[in-house]
């Protein structure tokens, strides 16, 4: 059940209807018991057990690393098991196919017809779980004594399919003790839930249309024609994606529950560094705070540091531990989005560059940027190469195969071949037809301008949803016609999945 | 060792780590007012800092220090 279906409508009217009769602690049991509900949507009764298990873990271990008398040693067990036992079970179930083959060889025996039940979310709540169990560890979050409030906490439904990675210390007070249906902070919440369907519906899923062609039929082509599928796949993912935070993020803040954007207007960003820290920011400062900052802590990068340091290489000390922990942190990176050869490729690939910009900063002074300076063309060329880096990585991430990356990046390069006018007019043919004809063409094309428009109106300070939200009329008239107009949309075709959820599950494997 | 004595030697830490030898900072500086200062190189400075004074700092402290003022106080409770 996706945020862009009916099912997920009546399910969501059903409860706000009977949360507006409750009262605090009967709210905070209707949402535990819709989110219970929202799970075993997704499928098999047994996927229940294993965001269960991750839940009743970490429990016990927090529990036990905060009674009475426990041992610093002891401690460092109970985090340790509770981080093996969980991500060991992600590892199983999500990449044992990626691992199967050298299984198989080792052990002389086909495993190819091993499968496991993958629960929905359970890259993203795993993730939310073991932050949560380190933050107790770390003595940053005190342990929550009701399992009850915890489970809520790991299977909260507005974040279950495609996140943000929330911290608990951010989210629990107002999880446990959910407001009241108040009008102000509904209509906010709808306006953003109805952005965000927008994006997915008017722009992601016709935008697909195009990326599939290219992708598929047409990933033979050259030149311009995989120029578009990249591009068409960066304005896709973004649509895609941050349309469901803004949908998970406007049904959670009905409850008072304001979740974290994941997104700060990402293609604006200068460098691929700064690219990082507005895209997926959630999944990236779990990164920063439970796996890069540990490893550059560790003994043995400091150790390295402190070496190059005594010989005299100061600079060298401090890029030397950053470069290796940035290797591991994008390797990392790349295969918690799937469990292919593409995926450790484009991990590496973002952490060459993340590598060269260390580089640039151990070498080349940094300099403060004007306000100025934001607005000439150098920086809007910096801008310009960000993005189609940023394009040209979503060649390695979408395709089926290394093999297929390999091929699409030769043919993109090969200038002989660059335009091939009859090749382009197919392919725009095909999109002509499977888009649905001129409206839906000129729908997804208005669509795109006016979801650019927006981000450019927010990159100049100005906030359009804001202005929406203070004029009444717009909201009671323009508005419920646009809702309606998405609605007709949706009624015309099957409700496309949040692309970001084949990444945190697959009903199957 | 008194909070004068943590920010003359501090102050030497940053200018080091940083390469700018006009830095100067007080209770209020933040990551925002050093343009260097970032997630790459937070750790690089609290490594530096750590060996100056000869302390060790949890991951909490490492996480949660919003200005230079709580780091001279975290310095002095810890030297």
């Amino acid at each position: 059940m996706v945020f862009n279906s009916f099912q997920f409508f009546g399910f969501f009217a059903c409860l706000i209807i009977l949360y507006g009769f409750l009262k605090e602690k009967q709210r905070f049991f209707a949402l535990l018991a819709f989110s219970i509900a929202f799970f075993f949507s997704f499928g098999s009764f047994w996927a229940f057990f294993y965001i269960l298990f991750t839940a009743l873990s970490s429990y016990l271990c927090t529990l036990g690393m905060e009674k009475e008398g426990t041992s610093e040693k002891r401690r460092k067990v109970l985090l340790i098991l509770c981080l093996l036992s969980n991500f060991g079970i992600l590892c199983v179930v999500k990449y044992f196919n990626f691992f199967a083959g050298s299984v198989s060889s080792f052990f002389n025996r086909d495993y190819s017809d091993v499968s496991f039940i993958i629960p929905v979310g359970i890259s993203f709540y795993t993730f939310q779980m073991m932050g949560y169990t380190i933050d107790v560890y770390r003595k940053i979050t005190v342990p929550e004594r009701n399992f009850l409030k915890l489970f809520l906490f790991a299977s909260y439904f507005p974040q279950m399919i495609d996140g943000p990675i929330s911290r608990y210390n951010d989210v629990s007070e107002k999880l446990f003790h959910p407001a009241p249906i108040e009008y102000e902070r509904c209509r906010d919440a709808l306006i953003l839930f109805a952005w965000g369907l927008f994006k997915k519906i008017c722009v992601a899923d016709n935008l697909k249309i195009l990326v599939d062609l290219v992708f598929g039929d047409f990933s033979d082509g050259h030149g311009i024609i995989i120029m578009a599928g990249a591009v068409g796949y960066a304005i896709y993912i973004y649509a895609d994606f941050s349309g469901c935070i803004d949908m998970a993020r406007g049904i959670s803040s009905f409850f008072g529950v304001e979740l974290k954007n994941n997104f700060e207007r990402p293609y604006f960003a200068a460098s691929v560094e700064e690219f990082w820290r507005k895209w997926h920011i959630t999944l990236s400062l779990w990164f920063r705070d439970y796996l890069f900052y540990p490893l550059l802590r560790s003994n043995g990068l400091t150790g390295i540091g402190r070496a190059f340091k005594k010989k005299g290489f100061k600079k060298a000390s401090k890029a030397i531990p950053t470069i290796i922990a940035l290797l591991v942190v994008w390797l990392t990176t790349g295969l918690w989005h799937g469990a292919s050869l593409t995926f450790v490729v484009w991990g590496l690939y973002y952490g060459s560059f993340m590598i060269l910009g260390v580089l640039r900063d151990t070498l080349f002074k940094k300099r403060t940027k004007s306000e100025e300076e934001k607005k000439s063309f150098s920086h809007f060329l910096k801008v310009l190469i960000t993005f189609v880096i940023v394009s040209f990585g979503y060649i390695l991430f979408n395709a089926s195969t290394f093999e297929q990356a390999v091929s699409m990046f030769e043919n993109l390069f090969d200038l002989r071949h660059f335009i091939e006018p009859g090749r382009i007019f197919s392919l725009g043919v095909s999109f002509f037809k499977r888009v649905g004809g001129g409206t839906y063409l000129t729908v997804t094309v208005s669509s795109v301008i006016v979801m650019v428009l927006y981000d450019l109106a927010r990159e100049l300070g100005a906030d359009p949803l804001n202005w929406i939200k203070r004029r009444l009329w717009i909201v009671k008239y323009v508005f419920s016609v646009g809702v309606m107009f998405l609605l007709l949309f949706l009624m015309n075709r099957s409700a496309g999945d949040c692309t970001y959820m084949r990444f945190y599950f697959l009903t199957n494997v | 060792m008194d909070r004068s004595e943590i920010y003359g030697r501090l102050t030497g830490v940053f200018r080091d780590v940083f390469d700018d030898d006009t830095l100067t900072i007080n209770d209020t500086t933040t990551a925002n007012d050093i343009e260097d200062w970032d997630s790459l190189t937070h750790i690089s400075l609290l490594t530096s800092v750590e060996d100056e004074f000869g302390v060790k700092f949890d991951m909490k402290a490492v996480l949660s220090l919003q200005n230079v003022g709580e780091m001279v106080d975290l310095i002095a409770k810890s030297v």
